[in-house]
């Protein structure tokens, strides 16, 4: 049985009670005026329901107390929204000055008396006057007639309004609007004042005993009483404590009583999680309904009245829980509540959905064991379903204080089960709606696992197209997982067998041929497939004991019925995402091939299971089409073009055994800048009965790395065949400066037509690289180098035949580069002599001669960073040639302010004959001085010109010049240099050495010299020495020194002084003295005879 | 009993490449198999604002419960666990577990014979899921 519903009056805000008395619309407009305007209700009003009323009030008479043995009275919170008002307004026509004074006020005393005799719940009155003329009485007169008549009428002041009447009747209603809010905010208070009286009175009654349910019913009243005075707040808190009492009683719970505390439950939990969402705190009522499921989800279902029914009863009433939450749940997002995927509706309409599958499969296998043929009991025990008492009280225990009589026991089972049926249009409803808040929320893969459960309900309804439709749409997803998709499968096979669909079973079968599904399978979907496509009924692919054997008879014999049709069935390979067979084509040329040419197809079939699959005929679809298509018009026939089909006729394919096959496409009327792609392969296999498994440009080359494609997916149509072509394409490699000669050799590719009048150009402006602009030609018979050229190669050449053309240039710069040279010619077309032109491309790797590396060294051959001024230095320049060069001649071009010292011996050669390999290094050196004034960071030497030719015959010389190093300049005022005298020198032989001393500068300068003495020679002479320079003028120290060995001894060192110049200058200008003496031994033959 | 019911690892185009059920949980394989499934919609919606790797709880129902962990390269890693336990791994815990199958996962990937992207086989995750399943005794 479904749960009980509460009422209409769970929808809803409660509203406050009021009544109108005295009022008569329908004879006096001003009345109908008032009416309206109190019954025109807007969210800014108090909340309050105005009911008018005439006559006697119904009010209900009070009820013996205890009666009754239930939990909640279902009728006692209508009784406060529809019965009992929290105030009555009386309406009474009154004027302070009214001549009747006295009559009327009797009057309205034996009204409110009337009214207040009836009245149990201390309901509130107030009396309102409707008055005329209020302007013309005096306050003191009115204040004295309200005393009287409140007094009169035992009302306090606060119960007493006035309501003009000046301005009740249209269009003049907005003052009346204003006083009737007035008089409802008035209203209000005193309505709060009733509810707050009636918590007090409950809240003060004995619990006798602490009865459980007597705590609940109290904790009920005090929380919609508080609802009623719109303190919502309040109302949680005593909705908590009554559920809190349920739930620390659970255990305690009347087994016969489960199912009314079970509602009473349901109930309280509905109302938290309502006033939960009111307050928007969405997750206090997200983990009320979490602790809700996990203290009453997992509680026993009893036995009462039966076990089984218990337990559909529970499932049930659980299903019922999820979707009302999802309900509430739903309402507060439409009003302004933002879910997350995490939490959203739809995941409680599912578990809703899912509860309810549960119970409809109990439902079936009680249906299933129920005894057949009992009559539905009379009376019937369930016909007070509508009036029971009590929140979830039994209908056929009305009136009892527990069970009722077996034998109405017994006929109320029996009523309940038969009544109960299978409702699998709820659980699809369920699940629809738990799919659209998904869908909303983004869950993509709730989405499908709610698909999945929706097509399972409908294959439990027998809806079984239904069923396909959606495991068709949910099997697509590759990354579900495999046992899922195998379950998946299992109950499709199942339905397809089913309804004798060979489009479905054979899908099914060829998904469940993969080898993944195939080790769990309880039958042999390949030879279902094989014998449906012979034209036999195929197994059964249910379980043994799944299916009874006249069933199964019924449906080999609806097989058989449909095959006898011979129905033909098609597979679209790119709606599944795995299958036994995958395609690969592709195309075995380059990426761009000419028009009217023909390309090599490349067809793979691969096959996953080991038996031989043969099929009929497998067709290869192709297609030209314009690439990119024009945005501003429609794909029309212009644009395309479809060519015949390739058959590769019947083939045979198995997993070691894969079919590769390479067929011919002519491609032809495709035009350029056209691209050719595979649009479809259609695999056709059967025998008796005809399939078709198509793989559209989706589903090609799927399920492989992009490495492990041969070839390529498409094509280009390039341009067409030129008539004329450059036979050889080889790159020429030469040296800068050098004239290299090369021969271009072209064909004319024709085959029936000459060309005339060949000319070959060098446009300079033409070129792509600046490399390129820069080379320079040599005519053949001239001398002179121009950077452009046109000469005419020849006058006619006929089909097929190779023309010779001599070149000759001179490269500049250093790169690699392309060189395009046009050549234009004639050719008839129709009779007619065409222009053409076409670009020969001659590659050129061009690379330096030669590098030239300088150095400046000093006179003992030491290296140096700068140079001294006026002083001797020797200038190295180390050639490393590129190529096999030969140098002829070599001159150093220096600046103006370096010289060369020594032009005998060294300085520039002349005719040389120099030969240097490649990667080989030769050397040429000069002495040089610098004649500066000041220092200066960056002194440029010069340049150096190198006369060179290949070493080869008949090549032509070339001068190159290749700058030298630069190198900072120091001043010195003073140089030094040094003489040996004796020589050569000889162990203990007096050694004079000479030291002069020159002066560069215009000023005199002194100079004080002095000697390091170390333990190799024997000193004599004057040790320090101080000495006047004047300028220009050259001095001599001479001194005496006896070497005490043999072999090279460090020279004798001299130190200078000077108060007019620094050390360090002139520490400098000790670089030049060498560094070392060779001492010779003493020969026998000077030896003194003794 | 703590109740660890299985360990899934997952690359960032959702393929799979690690998974394991506790041997307990083997009769309910499809209904964990449909939980983790739906587990990954958390986990995009989640990865997308998450400020550290741990991504918390993911989805709940009456059976399960799953926490997500997502690495810096897009690899998802998520651990079911028995909503009906008694006892209950503390936050801390839990994130000391994909800690640790973070460092496992490394390891693997650290094989120069594993092709990225395929379904893993190690020594290094095989000895995890063994310790993780024997905190469930």
């Amino acid at each position: 049985m479904d749960p009980v519903e509460a009422g209409d009056w769970i929808a809803g805000r409660p509203l406050q009670l009021v009544f109108l008395s005295g009022l008569n619309p329908v004879n006096k407009p001003a009345h109908n005026s008032i009416v309206n305007v109190f019954r025109n209700r807007t969210a800014d009003k108090p909340p309050l329901h105005i009911r008018v009323v005439s006559g006697e009030l119904d009010i209900p008479p009070k009820r013996e107390t205890g009666s009754g043995k239930g939990i909640l009275r279902r009728e006692w919170p209508q009784k406060y929204l529809d019965k009992v008002p929290a105030l009555i307004v009386v309406f009474i026509d009154l004027e302070w000055d009214h001549p009747s004074w006295e009559e009327k006020k009797t009057e309205a005393e034996s009204k409110v008396a009337s009214i207040r005799g009836s009245l149990r719940h201390g309901t509130k009155i107030a009396l309102v006057l409707i008055q005329q003329k209020s302007t013309s009485i005096s306050d003191n007169l009115a204040a004295d007639r309200a005393h009287e008549l409140c007094q009169a009428c035992s009302l306090s002041s606060k119960q007493l309004f006035i309501l003009p009447a000046d301005n009740l009747l249209a269009p003049n209603t907005t003052n009346l609007q204003n006083f009737a809010l007035k008089l409802e905010l008035a209203f209000h208070e005193l309505c709060q004042a009733f509810y707050q009286q009636r918590l007090k009175t409950i809240r003060s009654r004995n619990i006798p005993n602490n009865s459980p349910a007597l705590v609940v019913r109290q904790q009920f009243k005090l929380a919609f009483l508080s609802e009623l005075r719109q303190d919502t707040h309040t109302a949680l808190r005593n909705y908590r404590l009554a559920y809190d009492q349920c739930r620390d009683t659970v255990e305690q719970w009347d087994g016969v009583d489960v199912f009314e505390w079970r509602s009473v439950v349901g109930l309280l939990n509905y109302k938290m999680c309502e006033l939960c969402f009111l307050h928007s705190t969405a997750l206090e009522a997200i983990n009320q309904m979490r602790r809700h499921t996990t203290v009453f989800f997992s509680s026993s279902p009893g036995i009462y009245p039966t076990p089984h029914l218990a337990s559909i009863e529970l499932l049930l009433w659980k299903s019922k829980q999820c979707y009302q939450f999802a309900h509430l749940f739903e309402r507060s997002v439409a009003g302004g509540l933002s879910a997350l995927a995490t939490l959203n509706p739809g995941t409680h309409l599912d578990q809703a959905a899912s509860i309810y599958s549960a119970a409809n499969t109990e439902i079936a296998a009680l249906k299933r064991n129920a005894p057949q043929n009992v009559p539905y009991p009379s009376p019937d025990p369930l016909a007070n379903s509508s009036s029971t008492v009590f929140f979830g009280q039994r209908p056929w225990r009305i009136n009892h204080e527990g069970l009722a009589t077996a034998e109405v026991e017994a006929a109320a089972v029996t009523a309940i089960i038969q009544r109960l049926v299978v409702n699998h249009e709820g659980v699809i409803s369920l699940l629809s709606a738990a799919l659209a808040q998904y869908q909303k929320y983004g869950c993509l893969r709730m989405k499908k696992k709610v698909m999945m459960e929706m097509a399972n309900t409908c294959y439990a309804n027998n809806e079984i197209q239904r069923a396909l439709r959606f495991w068709g749409l949910v099997v697509k997803d590759n990354a579900l997982p495999y046992s899922i998709r195998k379950d998946m499968m299992h109950r499709a096979t199942w339905a397809a067998y089913a309804i004798t669909s060979i489009q479905d079973y054979a899908v099914c079968c060829m998904q469940l041929m993969c080898p993944a599904y195939s080790e769990v399978l309880p039958s042999d979907c390949v030879k279902g497939l094989l014998d449906v496509l012979d034209g036999k009924p195929p197994g059964s692919p249910f379980p043994n004991d799944d299916i009874s054997q006249e069933q199964l008879h019924t449906y080999q014999l609806q097989w058989q019925h449909v095959l006898q049709e011979h129905p033909a069935f098609v597979v679209q390979a790119s709606k599944i995402a795995e299958l036994f067979l995958e395609t690969r084509v592709s195309f075995l040329d380059q990426q761009t091939v000419e028009q009217d040419s023909k390309v090599a197809v490349r067809v793979e079939i691969v096959s996953k299971i080991e038996q031989v699959i043969r099929l009929n005929d497998v067709s290869v679809h192709l297609k030209a089409k314009k690439f990119p298509p024009d945005a501003n018009q429609t794909a029309n026939d212009a644009d395309c073009l479809i060519y015949d089909p390739i058959h590769l006729g019947s083939v045979e394919v198995s997993k070691s055994k894969p079919l590769q096959r390479v067929v011919l496409l002519d491609l032809k009327n495709a035009k350029q800048n056209w691209i050719v792609t595979v649009t479809k392969v259609t695999l056709d296999l059967g025998n008796a009965i005809r399939g078709n498994i198509e793989f559209d440009e989706n589903a090609l080359n799927r399920n492989c790395h992009v490495e492990n494609i041969i070839g390529l997916e498409f094509l280009k149509i390039g341009v067409a065949k030129t008539s004329v072509k450059l036979e050889s394409v080889e790159k020429v490699d030469c040296l800068i400066g050098e004239v290299t000669s090369t021969e271009l050799t072209i064909r004319n590719t024709c085959k029936s037509s000459p060309i005339h009048g060949l000319q070959l150009d060098f446009k300079r402006k033409e070129q792509k690289h600046a490399e390129a602009a820069a080379v320079l030609f040599v005519e053949q018979d001239g001398t002179e180098l121009k950077s452009e050229f046109s000469k005419s190669v020849c006058e006619q050449l006929g089909a097929g035949e190779m023309a010779k053309i001599p070149v000759m240039f001179s490269a500049q710069l250093v790169g690699d580069y392309v060189l395009q040279l046009e050549l234009s010619y004639k050719i008839s077309e129709d009779g007619i002599l065409v222009t053409k032109s076409t670009m020969l491309e001659v590659g050129v790797t061009a690379k330096e001669p030669f590098t030239v590396t300088s150095t400046v060294m000093n006179m003992n051959g030491i290296p140096m960073t700068s140079i001294l001024n006026n002083c001797d230095h020797i200038l190295n320049a180390s050639i490393q040639s590129a190529a096999s060069i030969v140098i002829s001649s070599v001159e150093f071009l220096m600046a103006d302010v370096v010289t060369l010292c020594d032009t005998i011996n060294g300085g520039s050669g002349k005719n040389l004959n120099d030969k240097v390999h490649s990667e080989e290094v030769i050397c040429y050196s000069a002495v040089i001085r610098v004649l500066v004034k000041e220092d200066e960071s960056e002194t440029p030497l010069g340049r150096m010109s190198v006369e060179w030719r290949r070493a080869v015959p008949n090549s032509c010389p070339v001068r190159s010049v290749a700058p030298l190093c630069r190198i900072p300049v120091l001043a010195c005022p003073i140089s030094i240099s040094s003489h040996i005298k004796t020589n050569p020198a000889i162990v203990r032989q007096p050694i004079e050495i000479c030291f002069e001393l020159k002066s560069h500068s215009k000023e005199a300068v002194e100079i004080s010299t002095n000697f390091d003495l170390n333990d190799v020679f024997m000193f004599s002479g004057e040790r320090k020495v101080t000495m006047t320079v004047l300028p220009g003028a050259t001095r001599r120290v001479t001194v005496v020194v006896m070497a005490l060995s043999a072999g090279r001894l460090n020279f004798p060192k001299i130190s200078l002084k000077s108060p007019q110049i620094s050390d360090q200058t002139l520490q400098q200008s000790l670089r030049t003295l060498p560094a070392a003496i060779f001492v010779l031994p003493k020969a026998k033959d000077l030896a003194p005879h003794p | 009993m703590l109740g660890v019911v299985g360990f899934f690892i997952y690359a960032k185009e959702n393929s799979r490449l690690f998974d394991s059920v506790n041997p307990r949980y083997a009769q309910q394989l499809l209904e964990i198999e449909m939980f983790t499934f739906c587990s990954l919609d958390i986990v995009d919606e989640k990865s997308t604002k998450a400020s550290e790797m741990f991504l918390g709880q993911l989805y709940n129902d009456q059976k399960w419960r799953s926490f997500g962990y997502i690495t810096n390269t897009g690899v998802r890693m998520i651990l079911v666990l028995d909503a009906t336990s008694a006892a209950s791994l503390k936050d801390q815990e839990i994130r000391l577990i994909f800690k640790r199958f973070h460092g496992h996962y490394c390891n693997t990937i650290s094989n120069p014979f594993y092709e990225i992207g395929t379904p893993m086989q190690s020594k290094w995750l095989d000895e995890g899921i063994n310790d993780l399943y024997s905190i469930s005794e």
